[in-house]
């Protein structure tokens, strides 16, 4: 389990994360939802070390953020981390040479489901072409937990539907997945936990099946309720 | 092969095309320079000869001397010792880009690096040990060279114009190269620890900016002028309070302040590194 445990974080005056906590469990999807600024990706940034927090503090598993969560934890971020030099194949490469939990079956699998061409520079890909990219290098990890930041962001109808997929794939069967987005109505029905965030705070927390069984609501129902009160 | 020298390999690749280039700049510069300057030699040497009707080298060397190769060197001044300096001055630039250029551009490898499974300072390790490398591969370079100018030097002129003079010895004479190129190894150690511990305190610089952002420019600009003022401390104490060290005193207390702003910068650098950098 992920946890975030009355976690703050400030950049200068502004509170970007205000006490924060929730959890993600192992076999879900959960997903924060919340407009810009609302701390989305602080919080994935947070819980994979590349923000420190000012107050609170995020768990793994029940241990702290180490280097060990990088083993652990595989994160997409909303561009593709790598250099614009490397081809496809490069970055292939790379992820296998330091990533010890590198699948590389995976990998190659996911290079023909996406139709990413080896040769291509990631300098030259298209928006959804990196971003497929970016989840082949997060999902070819045999990691616990995947959390992905917009995944959907500012890409086509087409790579959208290719990337939604996997979502109802076994590349994600067991594993926690965290992921932000602003696209809730294409995948409403794929999450299972709807995390939501209003300037730093937990708005609302709820499993989405057991909304839709006791209330009757969807997601977007109870965003309604949540971000126009 | 082990992370950190996957991390050391992939920093010299980043680098070296713009390397290979600094490389074939100097050569084509020292070595097209002295060619020039050799050939522009001769043709004073002929008309000197001519006009003070001397019939051959050994009468012009006898009346005239011969140029050594630290002479004709300084003919060409610019020549030999710019692209050294613009080496040094493409380093100590580099030695910012190697962290900035990792959060520039429209997919900032810092994410990746960051979460390498591995002690973040083994990223620093990488970094340091790159621009060492470099700097080091480039003196080496500059040693390579000599003999080869040497050579040029010995098959344009006539024997009897030629002055044999070591590669040693040129350097020992040289302003710049008797700095870069030590001649002891105690020297060696001391300029290049130097150097090293210049380059952890510019890396702190670095990482304070990179941890605070608006407030860590002003830090890192603080620690940097901090250091330096420490090493200038010692003269600074002979100069301007009038408290007289020995020599002796004086290089002491140098390595020991080197050494703690070596291990300072290293620690800081560990703690920012692995607690408040941020993407």
């Amino acid at each position: 389990m992920i946890e975030a445990v009355r976690a703050t974080k400030k950049f200068g005056r502004k509170t970007v994360l205000r006490n924060l906590s929730m959890t993600a469990e192992k076999g879900q999807i959960t997903c924060l939802i919340g407009i810009n600024g609302a701390g989305k990706s602080t919080l994935l940034k947070a819980i994979m070390g590349l923000t420190p927090l000012s107050g609170g503090q995020i768990r793994i598993d029940g241990a702290p953020i180490g280097k060990a969560v990088y083993e652990k934890v595989a994160f997409v971020p909303d561009t593709l981390p790598m250099p614009p030099s490397m081809t496809v194949a490069d970055s292939l490469q790379f992820m296998g040479d330091y990533y010890s939990n590198w699948n590389a079956k995976r990998a190659s699998d996911l290079l023909v489901f996406f139709r990413l061409n080896v040769s291509d520079r990631i300098s030259s890909l298209s928006k959804g072409n990196a971003a497929k990219l970016n989840l082949l290098h997060g999902l070819s990890l045999d990691t616990d937990y995947v959390l992905m930041d917009e995944p959907f962001s500012g890409i086509d109808l087409f790579s959208r539907e290719q990337i939604a997929s996997v979502f109802t794939s076994d590349l994600i069967e067991g594993r926690g997945v965290i992921l932000t987005t602003h696209e809730i109505g294409e995948i409403e029905h794929l999450i299972d936990k709807a995390v939501l965030l209003d300037q730093g705070e937990v708005r609302r927390e709820f499993m989405c099946e057991e909304m839709r069984m006791a209330e009757g609501k969807s997601v977007i129902d109870v965003m309604r309720e949540v971000y126009r009160a | 092969m082990n992370r950190y020298l996957k991390l050391v390999v992939m920093e010299l690749h980043r680098f070296w095309k713009i390397y290979a280039a600094l490389m074939l700049l100097t050569f084509l510069s020292q070595f097209g320079g002295l060619f020039l300057t050799l050939r522009s030699y001769l043709t004073e040497v002929k008309g000197r000869m001519y006009a003070e009707s001397l019939y051959d080298y050994a009468a012009y060397a006898e009346k005239h001397g011969p140029e050594s190769f630290y002479t004709m060197t300084s003919r060409m001044e610019p020549w030999f010792t710019a692209p050294v300096l613009l080496c040094i001055a493409a380093l100590l630039f580099y030695v910012f880009m190697i962290w900035y250029r990792d959060w520039f551009g429209k997919n900032p490898f810092v994410y990746r690096m960051l979460m390498l499974p591995t002690s973040r300072m083994n990223l620093y390790w990488a970094k340091l040990t790159a621009i060492m490398v470099f700097v080091l591969g480039l003196v080496g370079w500059q040693l390579v060279l000599f003999p080869l100018h040497m050579a040029l030097y010995r098959s344009m002129l006539p024997a009897e114009l030629a002055v044999t003079q070591s590669v040693e010895s040129f350097i020992h004479h040289h302003s710049v190269f008797q700095t870069l190129i030590p001649q002891t190894f105690t020297e060696f150690v001391l300029y290049y620890g130097a150097g090293l511990m210049t380059v952890t305190v510019l890396f702190t610089s670095v990482l304070i900016e990179r941890s605070y952002r608006f407030k860590g420019i002003a830090g890192g600009l603080v620690y940097a002028a901090a250091s330096l003022f420490a090493m200038l401390a010692p003269q600074l104490v002979n100069d301007g309070i009038g408290f007289e060290l020995y020599p002796w005193e004086t290089f002491l207390l140098l390595v020991v302040i080197g050494a703690v702003l070596l291990a300072l910068s290293l620690g800081i650098s560990r703690y920012l590194l692995i607690r408040k950098i941020t993407v």
